[in-house]
């Protein structure tokens, strides 16, 4: 698995998304951010977003890539560029349900939802998505 | 029903699979690609399937191998010249 897997996401073509698996060279490297920021992150002004691969190997798990995926292009879309910040965590998970949903993805919502009263402390209400729905219209 | 949901699982991966073997810029991320098919055969396969979701699992292994070795002749047309 060691050369990353690079491709067009599909919710935002202009970004580049790598998926970067752990006997990468450049993966110890990395570790420490995925530490730091979960499964993925953005790189600013690189229009890139890099994946922890090692996280679709246990059963194939694409719903959880593309979860991450979409969670990342939200940020991106959101135009979230400073510091990280509960409320643009949050932000970014209900830009990445509307994402998801659009492509009909809801095996990558219900990853989303199982995580999310972990992830924000409070529970997922639709009416939250208004919160950032007009980036997304 | 239940076999709706077993193939819609694995056509969602599979759209997955031939957009990252389909995006591939070289010989290494190729192979990258065939250990992800591989994890895509043993999530996807086995003895839950009935004939007709065999069959048309079957039809995508032959869509990708086509696809894979349609892609597979640009690194090797690169390594000969």
């Amino acid at each position: 698995m060691s050369e990353p897997l690079s491709y067009n996401s599909e919710f935002l073509p202009e970004i580049t998304v790598a998926v970067v698996f752990g006997d990468n060279p450049q993966y110890q490297q990395l570790k420490s951010m995925f530490d730091e920021y979960g499964y993925g992150f953005m790189v600013p002004n690189k229009n890139l977003v890099i994946i922890d691969g090692e996280n679709i190997l246990e059963n194939f798990n694409v719903d959880l890539l593309k979860f991450i995926e979409a969670h990342e292009i939200a940020h991106v879309i959101l135009g979230h560029d400073g510091p990280r910040s509960e409320d643009e965590e949050l932000d970014a998970d209900l830009g990445a349900y509307l994402l998801l949903k659009d492509k009909g993805y809801t095996n990558s919502i219900k990853s989303l939802l199982k995580n999310f009263k972990q992830r924000h402390g409070i529970k997922f209400d639709e009416k939250l998505l208004k919160r950032v729905e007009k980036s997304f219209s | 029903m239940l076999l709706q949901l077993n193939l819609k699982n694995a056509f969602q991966d599979f759209e997955w699979l031939i957009r990252v073997l389909e995006s591939a810029k070289s010989k290494t991320q190729m192979d990258t690609v065939l250990k992800c098919f591989e994890l895509w055969e043993r999530k996807h396969f086995g003895n839950h399937l009935t004939i007709p979701e065999q069959s048309t699992m079957s039809r995508l292994k032959s869509n990708f191998w086509a696809t894979y070795k349609n892609k597979n002749l640009q690194f090797v047309g690169t390594s000969i010249i």
